[in-house]
């Protein structure tokens, strides 16, 4: 199994750093992440974890004023060399996108149906033979009503109709890796069940790659193969999703998982970590985590954690695992 | 007279609230969204009820009902015997200290140009309070949620969205009320923030005696916090019993639905074809026949399309508006 995982995208050390008042602000720092074909990774963290500019890194879609380093290698090749026009191609057929709002990504004056064809066309598909194929696609990701919802217009549909134009679209161009940012968040869970149980389909009959963008960590365990836990712009443990949940090594990782309200307030109270996720003007020299870490010692001020393997494949960045 | 613990504390029985939609100038037709419907729930003093359901549930409507912020347009809710929509004028005052309100959107719900204290103190002002009692009183208020008072200075975007939460619920607190709502109150934060709002609003609901209704579509905190729930469906109760009676054996096919569509908690939990509620949450105008749920529901049959079931009782304490519930 593990010889025959054939790498899609691989993150090399990238790092971004928005420029602000006073100097810059790393949102990412020295991320390494690999993802191999036809696996959900699911890069996980809480608000202002930097997840989704790794996912506007990826797609070159970042605003232009940021400083960025490192490598973005798709299919060997590094996405942070390419220019413009090669861009624009990898983007839908290499790399198809689904953020959390559809409305803010669908043209208003255009039928659904329209929108989805005009995206198949783009692969040279002719106008006539494109409508039937986003119908069918439309059933493909069990659209109700499939004929009649390609006529409808965005205000038209529900939020989790707009999720499924998006989704049939991006699978229109059938692109290599999907990138999914919140992709149910401000879904009901009637329909983010509906809509996971398509990414899923995606994965094992297509045997699609999907880099997921969550906080919601029940979407991760839901869906994810292998995690990647982010803190304040860093990858602080790496692992599959069962050792992520029911063998966490980092202490941020550790504390998150028992914030999780998972039993009734009968079984006691649930833990909570103090203060909130800090943004860095001056990146501190060592763990990020640190100034909220009940095991923070003098080391973890003073330099930042190495990678330590658990078992193959589970990383976590700590100096302190004898301490916990 | 407050109600003693484990009185009713909210009642409210046939409920109804109903908007109108102007349809055009021309038009006879006048169509009617009917966001609570028939609603009859009773709160006991000292308990904490989890109101849940998908959006166009109606759960928002029926607490602005509750709060008095919207009249019923049939029957009414009596809060410590009170009635909300046309309470008498001595019973105004102790209506608006007894029952407090925490919204979602933490930054949103604070004046941008007043600090926290400034929020804090206002009702206890608008209530009568010298500016040296306010002060006082916010002071306690803030130790109580366990904010150091260097915060009273600060303004909203200045704080965090958790911060920002702990000042919401010490505005609410301010007032000493009996009863809180609390819509969405931790939709907006993350988890390690959520879990401190959490065990904050269960340590004041301990210590202080207070009765809550928790307004949320997340079915994990509504399981953490509170003793029981009810569920709703495009304006209708659907379920209401001891929340762990529900959540172990849900009697309406839609708390089922809902349960199942839950994400697990954990990844050697997951189930291969999990089943899946098809289709959308309906439309609060064009409301199907019979019971709401019917077009989504498995067990649906043609008397389904026509009878509307009432609520009823299938367990102690434990009643479900449907004609085929669950065993």
């Amino acid at each position: 199994m593990e010889a025959t995982r054939e790498e899609l995208l691989r993150l090399d050390g990238l790092s971004v750093d928005y420029p602000v008042r006073g100097g810059w602000l790393s949102a990412v720092s020295d991320l390494s992440v690999t993802l191999y074909r036809g696996e959900i990774y699911a890069l996980v963290g809480e608000s202002g974890c930097g997840k989704s500019t790794v996912a506007y890194a990826v797609t070159r879609l970042l605003p232009g004023t940021e400083r960025m380093t490192g490598g973005i290698y798709f299919h060997g090749e590094d996405l942070t060399r390419l220019s413009r026009a090669r861009m624009e191609k990898v983007r839908g057929r290499g790399i198809g996108m689904v953020f959390q709002n559809p409305l803010d990504s669908l043209n208003p004056v255009y039928t659904a149906g329209r929108q989805v064809s005009e995206a198949i066309e783009l692969d040279g598909v002719s106008r006539q033979d494109a409508l039937p194929r986003a119908v069918r696609l439309f059933r493909d990701v069990r659209m109700p009503d499939a004929e009649k919802r390609a006529r409808s217009y965005p205000h038209e549909l529900s939020g989790g109709m707009r999720q499924r134009v998006m989704i049939a679209m991006m699978l229109g161009r059938d692109p290599d890796l999907l990138i999914a940012d919140e992709p149910t968040t401000a879904l009901d869970v009637s329909i983010e069940a509906q809509i996971l149980s398509i990414l899923l389909d995606l994965k094992n009959a297509r045997g699609a790659s999907v880099l997921l963008i969550t906080h919601n960590f029940g979407v991760v365990a839901e869906t994810a193969d292998r995690i990647g836990v982010m803190y304040a712009g860093e990858l602080i443990e790496e692992g599959s999703a069962r050792d992520i949940f029911n063998r966490p090594a980092h202490p941020y990782t550790r504390l998150l998982m028992r914030a999780l309200p998972r039993a009734s307030k009968a079984e006691g109270r649930l833990e909570t970590i103090d203060g909130s996720v800090p943004s860095f003007l001056n990146a501190p020299r060592g763990c990020r985590f640190s100034n909220r870490c009940p095991y923070s010692a003098d080391a973890c001020v003073a330099s930042k954690p190495p990678s330590r393997t658990l078992q193959p494949g589970h990383t976590y960045r700590c100096y302190r695992e004898e301490a916990i | 007279m407050p109600a003693a613990v484990g009185e009713p504390v909210i009642e409210m029985s046939g409920l109804s609230k109903h908007f109108r939609l102007s349809s055009g100038l021309f038009s006879s037709n006048k169509q009617v969204v009917r966001a609570v419907d028939d609603v009859s729930l009773t709160i006991n003093r000292g308990e904490i009820v989890g109101l849940v359901g998908e959006s166009g549930s109606g759960k928002t409507t029926l607490a602005r009902v509750i709060l008095g912020l919207t009249p019923p347009s049939a029957s009414t809710v009596y809060v410590d015997g009170i009635d909300v929509a046309h309470p008498a004028a001595k019973d105004r005052d102790r209506l608006h200290r007894e029952v407090a309100v925490v919204f979602q959107d933490p930054p949103g719900n604070l004046n941008p140009r007043q600090t926290a204290l400034g929020s804090i103190a206002r009702p206890l002002r608008l209530h009568g309070a010298s500016r040296s009692q306010a002060y006082q009183r916010v002071r306690d208020v803030m130790a109580s949620i366990r904010m150091d008072e260097r915060y009273l200075q600060s303004y909203p975007h200045q704080l965090s969205g958790g911060q920002c939460q702990r000042i919401a619920i010490a505005r609410a607190l301010a007032l000493e009320p009996k009863i809180m709502i609390l819509d969405e109150p931790t939709s907006a934060l993350d988890i390690s923030v959520q879990a401190q709002i959490l065990n904050l609003l269960l340590d004041l609901q301990e210590s202080l005696s207070l009765t809550y209704l928790i307004i949320t579509h997340d079915l994990n905190v509504v399981r953490y916090v509170s003793d029981r729930m009810a569920v709703m469906y495009l304006g209708r109760l659907m379920e209401f019993g001891p929340t762990r009676d529900v959540l172990q054996k849900p009697r309406h096919p839609y708390t089922q639905g809902l349960l199942a569509a839950l994400p697990v908690m954990n990844p050697k939990d997951r189930a291969r074809d999990k089943p899946v509620i098809p289709g959308d949450p309906g439309s609060l105008i064009q409301l199907p026949t019979g019971c709401r749920y019917h077009p989504r529901c498995p067990r649906a049959t043609e008397r389904c399309k026509s009878e509307t079931p009432p609520l009823a009782v299938i367990a102690r304490n434990h009643t479900a508006a449907c004609i085929y519930p669950l065993d």
